[in-house]
């Protein structure tokens, strides 16, 4: 590639120096330790583009010295009056005496040269460092799904990405004492907790980490690095995608926090409401009990009544027996007058006899016709007597007969209710006539005389229907005024 | 001027007192004597008995549509908003018959009885005119009047009394006593008298006759007569028995005192009570108790002497009775009795017994005074007469007629409803406000909507067996949806469960444009028309008291009667139909307006079994009519489907002359003979094929088995059960001939079939198959298969020379064509 395109590259998308630079304090709190345990630091920085980690060296107290292979970019750390040579990277670090640097780094160099190349440069600066001292390899951090696939490319320099865990693996495996991972360059937000949604999972992880390698030292000196080595740094795809699980959870507990409320307010409602239905079925069967109990009343009453009536026939035609009893004994006495008479007479002679059987005879027919004259209103009271009983007897089942069917027919005697239901059902046009034919069938009328009282508005007639309904409502509406 | 006549004097428990037989008596005379006017009547439903004694009264005096029935609730003792309702709308129910005058015959029915009368209830057009019988019951409160209730129900009366228009008194004093104590005014009464019934004539008795009578009613030989007719105290027992006690020996010995009436024990106690009190003997005194009028009648013309004591009468017919009869007769000065009498002298005072007994006196020993007596009666009864009573009524009608306003009120359903939910505080019950509703919709049906043709065609609602009869009901039925008379709207019905139902949901199923569809029970009214199509028999019983009720209630009942063939011929069917079908007749007969037969033939039966059975009727006189049924042109939905062997057999037919019959297996079809007849055609040798269509019925066993075993069958003989109509058509097509050998039909489809396919024909010589074939079809005679045979032959004989007679042109009618007959008929 040529070198005007890189830099154009680095422009575009390195970002500015400022930042560049803002961005690298973070390795400070490694470099001062390093500082107090050496008088003299000198640092090597392989692959120093435009010297901003050089710079950051300096004012730490180092005596760095930067390499590259870029002209141009040395050009500019010339003008910046900072330490630089042109050269190849490992060329020069193998150049080095042993144990000579406190620091080695590379920042985006890892990247771009292959694999061997790499493991020859641990090794190397595990050789130049003096005890204690640092390995710094920063790279992007694949584990940054938008970077690991996306942005990581935009560079075609670039070989592959290097996972975190490869890197760490091969400074201990080199024969560094120990390693850091440190993931950098997350947004702030996000590390301060703030809400992660789904982009952040994918594009919210550090997008670059750097391993920083220790060589082994003596024991007080690798003391002074624990508090660093021991903090963690940067925002990993684990974390985010956890918080972002949490996020949602707690939304869905939120959800049914509020979904079991309204239900519980559900219940509580449909209790009420079954409440009053069950209240509303109570006071009608009340209601119809109490109008059974006034018909069952009425009919008692028309019962009495016509049990008085009868008792007062009866005494009537008590009396009545009781003259005609007295009568017949008035006769009888006669009777026995006469025969006394005929006795008499019978002790004569023929003419006598003859006399005698004609006035028998006479008596005969007497006795025959007046006692039957006189029964005959004894029978005529007797069959009225009978009359009266048998009316009674009819009356008093008519009224039993239609006590009762007028208590089956009572869920039909409700014309406000059934008129209500009536509109509301009319709406099913096919339940609405099951319903009426069901109906008429099932009000049997079977021998009772045509317009008997107990019809209703359901087997009604058209036209009587509509007069009946008008007169209602008429009568309502005067009544409402 | 049209007056309308409320004629429930006529209907009510009244109707065998007095006031019944005056009403009914008035107004046919009335109908007799009405000149230009028209008289109609208006009759109350509630007393359904009277209703068609009182048609056929008048029958031929007023036409029966001007017979008007009007229905009010029933109740035996209503609540007052009842009693009010009731008679706001009977008077609204009058006023659109548009009458110019409406006469009541009894304005105090009603306090037992069903009546319901009221005279100004609503603001009426019309002037309204009540008989005055008598005001006793006003004039003597302590008797009449012993109850509160009574007393109001009585003084209301009276106020309406005063309201009316004019008032028809029956006597001069009835008239004066209104005039005197309602101080009405005296222009509006008219006197208008009365008159007894023809009956009352001298009895022409020979003396064993004589004998007779009296022997049964105990009577020894002559007799004083009072024949009071009630047993108020106004009659006066109590003076004529003292009266009668006073009388010398010689005569009580020759005249018994013969007093008629009817009599409750307690009535017959009290005057047996009286009769001691005045020392008078149980030989002297005869109580008969109820006599019938041809006794009565008998007793008058028999009697020495007729005495009548009442103090007060509003008329006093059985003086007029008696006279009638040729009795001679003495009675009260007071009251409406010396009018009648007409004969001072004639006359004594009540009050006094010495009076009465010194008229007796002088009747029964002045024989001059006696001829007078006689001479009175037979001039007086010149002066009574109904047709003079009916006259003097019409004139006062006339003078009070008043020309009729220009905004005078006229019907309409929303001022009927104001005015009774004006009526009263009192909220009647929804069930008073249901039964009201009922009368209403009856009364004023014919003013807001069509009169209805009920068509009942229950058998086919449900289930339609599409047997003969069925077809015909469809066919009709169909017809008469199709096109509607004008002025009818056409609603078929349906029996169930105890009543009619409109059988909408069946009919818009069956015919597109049909407005309803849900099932109802039926509303109707005076002049509907109701019309059987079926013949349902086993429904006859219930279906009986329905019919009676419509009847009663105006509707006009008609029947179609297919035949009579169950009542001539019931060994031609199974057990129970017989009974049941004789049962049908009898009931039809006792309820129907109209019997509408399908062919004259069949109505020729009718009106003979109508004639030999006229006791059956109870007093109802059916028109009998005809028609034609029709025939489809196509069968709009022929089943299809020819058997396998269809080809074979119709070739068959076509190679020689094949002979068709087409009708159920029954006995009376004649197959038994034709197959007969055929058989020893066959023997002789004649080439023709007999083929049998039809399934098998009943009580054919015999003749099945031997068709199913036929040595012919197959060759000459086939036999085909339950085929399509499609194979029907092309055996219509390959046959020869139609024989149609039956022995008994209502109309004749089969001939008609025939024509239809252009298809000759031999048929049995029977009345209705001459009215349907007349001359395009061969007639045969006799009852065995030789006859049947010769005929075949002759036939034959005429076929081969082409000169038998053809069906082409036998006329015959569409199913459209038939149903405007059967409309002619009812309308």
């Amino acid at each position: 590639m040529s070198i005007p395109y890189y830099r154009a590259f680095e422009d575009r998308y390195r970002g500015s120096r400022e930042l560049i630079h803002e961005r690298q304090q973070i390795y400070v709190p490694f470099l001062e330790p390093i500082m107090r345990l050496y008088p003299e630091c000198r640092a090597l920085d392989l692959g120093c583009g435009r010297g901003e980690w050089l710079e950051i060296l300096l004012k730490t107290g180092f005596k760095p010295l930067g390499v590259d292979l870029d002209s141009g970019m040395l050009d500019a750390c010339h003008a910046l009056g900072l330490p630089v040579e042109k050269g190849d990277a490992l060329e020069m670090l193998k150049s080095i005496p042993d144990e000579s640097l406190t620091v080695v780094s590379g920042f985006h160099i890892a990247e771009h040269i292959p694999f061997e190349d790499l493991k020859v440069l641990v090794t190397e600066a595990l050789r130049v460092l003096k005890p204690a001292g640092l390995l710094i390899l920063e790279t992007p951090n694949a584990e940054n799904l938008v970077v690991g696939t996306q942005t990581f490319y935009l560079d075609p320099t670039h070989e592959h990405p290097i996972p975190h865990l490869l890197l760490s693996f091969l400074t201990e495996y080199s024969g560094f004492f120990r390693s850091k991972l440190l993931r950098l360059q997350e947004s702030t937000v996000l590390a301060d907790g703030g809400a992660v949604d789904l982009m952040s999972v994918l594009h919210g992880v550090s997008p670059d980490y750097a391993i920083i390698a220790q060589k082994q030292g003596s024991s007080e000196q690798m003391e002074k690095f624990d508090a660093v080595f021991s903090q963690d740094y940067g925002l990993s795809l684990e974390t985010l995608a956890r918080r972002y699980d949490a996020q949602l959870s707690h939304w869905m507990e939120q959800n049914e926090a509020v979904t079991v409320e309204l239900r519980e307010q559900l219940n509580h409602v449909q209790e009420g409401q079954q409440k009053l239905m069950a209240r509303l079925d109570e006071s009608l069967k009340n209601e119809h009990h109490m109008r059974s109990q006034a018909d069952a009343n009425k009919a008692q009453i028309a019962v009495d009544r016509y049990d008085e009536q009868f008792v007062h026939w009866m005494g009537q035609s008590d009396a009545v027996t009781v003259e005609l009893r007295e009568q017949l004994n008035h006769v009888q006495g006669g009777l026995q007058e006469l025969k006394a008479r005929l006795n008499e007479s019978l002790e004569n002679e023929y003419h006598w006899r003859s006399q005698a059987n004609a006035n028998e005879a006479q008596i005969a027919a007497l006795v025959n016709s007046a006692s039957w004259r006189i029964t005959q209103p004894l029978r005529t009271s007797k069959s009225l007597f009978r009359w009266v009983i048998g009316q009674s007897k009819r009356v008093f089942k008519r009224v039993i007969y239609s006590m009762l069917s007028r208590s089956i027919r009572f869920v039909l005697s409700r014309p406000g209710l059934q008129l209500r239901i009536r509109n509301r059902i009319k709406s099913y046009p096919q339940l609405f006539g099951f319903l009426k034919q069901f109906a008429m069938r099932h009000v049997d009328t079977q021998g009772a005389p045509l317009g008997a009282s107990e019809d209703r508005v359901l087997i009604a007639s058209p036209r009587v229907t509509r007069i009946y309904c008008e007169l209602k409502l008429a009568f309502e509406r005067k009544e409402n005024r | 001027m049209r007056i309308v006549i409320d004629l429930q004097g006529a209907q009510s428990e009244s109707r065998y007192r007095g006031i019944g037989r005056y009403s009914l008596s008035l107004a046919l005379a009335m109908a007799r004597n009405s000149g230009d006017h028209e008289i109609w009547l208006a009759l109350n439903s509630r007393m359904p008995e009277s209703i068609t004694d009182i048609i056929t009264a008048f029958s031929g005096l007023i036409p029966e549509n001007r017979i008007r029935i009007f229905d009010v609730p029933n109740d035996v003792s209503p609540s007052p908003w009842m009693a009010r309702a009731s008679e706001v709308v009977r008077e609204t129910f009058l006023s659109t018959l548009e009458p110019d005058v409406v006469v009541i015959s009894s304005l105090f029915e009603g306090y037992w009885a069903n009546a319901v009368t009221s005279v100004g209830a609503i603001p009426t057009k019309h002037q309204t005119a009540v008989i005055l019988y008598d005001l006793i019951p006003f004039l003597n409160k302590e008797v009449y009047l012993p109850t509160l209730d009574l007393q109001d129900y009585y003084y209301r009366k009276i106020d309406w009394l005063k309201k009316a228009d004019t008032l028809l008194a029956i006597s001069d004093s009835s008239r004066q006593e209104a005039v005197t104590y309602l101080e009405i005014d005296r222009v509006k009464i008219a006197n208008i008298s009365a008159a007894i019934g023809d009956q009352f004539v001298r009895d022409k008795l020979d003396s064993s006759k004589c004998l007779a009578i009296l022997d049964r009613l105990e009577i020894k030989n002559e007799f004083i007569l009072y024949a009071p007719g009630g047993f108020d105290p106004r009659k006066n027992f109590d003076r004529l028995m003292e009266a009668y006690s006073t009388l010398p020996a010689s005569l009580k010995d020759k005249y018994q005192l013969v007093i008629v009436s009817k009599l409750h024990p307690q009535q017959r106690m009290e005057l047996l009570d009286l009769a001691k009190k005045y020392g008078v003997k149980s030989t002297e005194l005869v109580l008969t108790g109820y006599v019938n009028d041809c006794d009565l009648i008998s007793l008058y013309s028999l009697t020495k002497l007729f005495v009548f004591p009442s103090t007060h009468e509003g008329f006093g017919l059985p003086l007029l009775e008696a006279m009638a009869c040729g009795a001679a007769v003495i009675g009260s000065n007071c009251s409406s009795i010396p009018e009648v009498i007409g004969f001072a002298d004639a006359l004594f005072d009540p009050f006094s017994t010495q009076s009465i007994r010194a008229k007796i006196v002088e009747a029964l020993e002045d024989d001059v005074f006696y001829a007078q007596l006689i001479a009175n009666a037979a001039e007086q009864l010149t002066k009574f007469s109904w047709d003079d009573s009916a006259k003097k009524a019409i004139a006062a009608l006339e003078r009070g007629a008043r020309p009729v306003p220009a905004d005078a009120p006229c019907y309409s359903r929303d001022k009927l409803q104001q005015c009774l939910v004006g009526l009263s505080e009192n909220q009647p019950s929804d069930n008073e406000l249901f039964e009201m509703a009922k009368s209403i919709a009856f009364n004023f049906a014919n003013i807001d909507e069509e009169r209805q043709l009920l068509l009942d065609v229950s058998s086919i609602v449900h289930s339609d067996a599409k047997s003969g009869i069925q077809r015909v009901v469809r066919s009709l039925l169909h017809e008469f949806l199709s096109a509607q008379p004008a002025g009818l709207n056409v609603r078929p019905v349906y029996y169930a469960d105890g009543r009619y139902y409109y059988a909408n949901s069946f009919a818009s199923r069956i015919h597109a444009q049909f407005p309803e569809s849900i099932d109802t029970v039926i509303d109707y009214a005076q002049d509907d028309i109701y019309l059987s199509l079926d013949l349902n028999m086993h429904l006859a019983s219930q279906l009986y008291p329905l019919h009676h009720q419509m009847r009663h209630m105006g509707v006009q009942i008609n029947y179609i009667v297919y035949d009579l063939l169950l009542f001539h011929r019931p060994d031609w069917w199974l057990s129970p139909n017989a009974e049941l079908f004789n049962d049908w007749l009898h009931k039809i007969s006792m309820v129907a307006s109209n019997l509408i037969c399908i062919s004259g033939a069949v109505a020729g039966e009718m009106e003979q079994w109508l004639s030999s059975n006229a006791d059956k009727c109870a007093g109802n006189k059916p028109a009998v009519k005809s028609f034609h049924l029709g025939a489809d042109i196509n069968n709009s939905l022929p089943s299809l489907g020819l058997p396998a062997d269809s080809q074979e057999l119709l070739s068959n037919l076509s190679d020689r002359p094949s002979f068709l019959m087409v009708s159920t297996i029954e006995p009376r079809k004649g197959h038994a003979q034709t197959l007969a007849a055929f058989e020893a055609l066959w023997d002789e040798g004649h080439q023709i094929n007999l083929v049998i269509v039809g399934k098998r019925g009943w009580l054919v066993d015999e003749l099945v088995a031997r068709l199913d075993a036929h040595p012919a069958k197959g060759h000459t003989l086939f036999w085909l059960e339950g085929i399509s109509d499609e194979y029907l058509e092309k055996i219509y097509s390959a046959a020869t001939c139609l024989i149609a050998a039956s022995e008994g039909e209502g109309f004749g489809l089969p001939l008609i079939e025939a024509a239809q396919h252009h298809l000759p024909m031999i048929v049995r010589d029977l009345p209705v198959f001459r009215e349907i074939a007349g001359e395009h079809a061969f007639y045969f005679e006799g009852m065995s298969g030789t006859d049947l045979a010769r005929s075949i032959k002759t036939w034959l004989q005429l076929f081969e020379r082409g000169e038998h007679p053809e069906s082409l042109t036998m006329p015959w009618l569409t199913w459209e064509q038939s149903a405007k007959q059967l409309q002619a008929v009812l309308i």
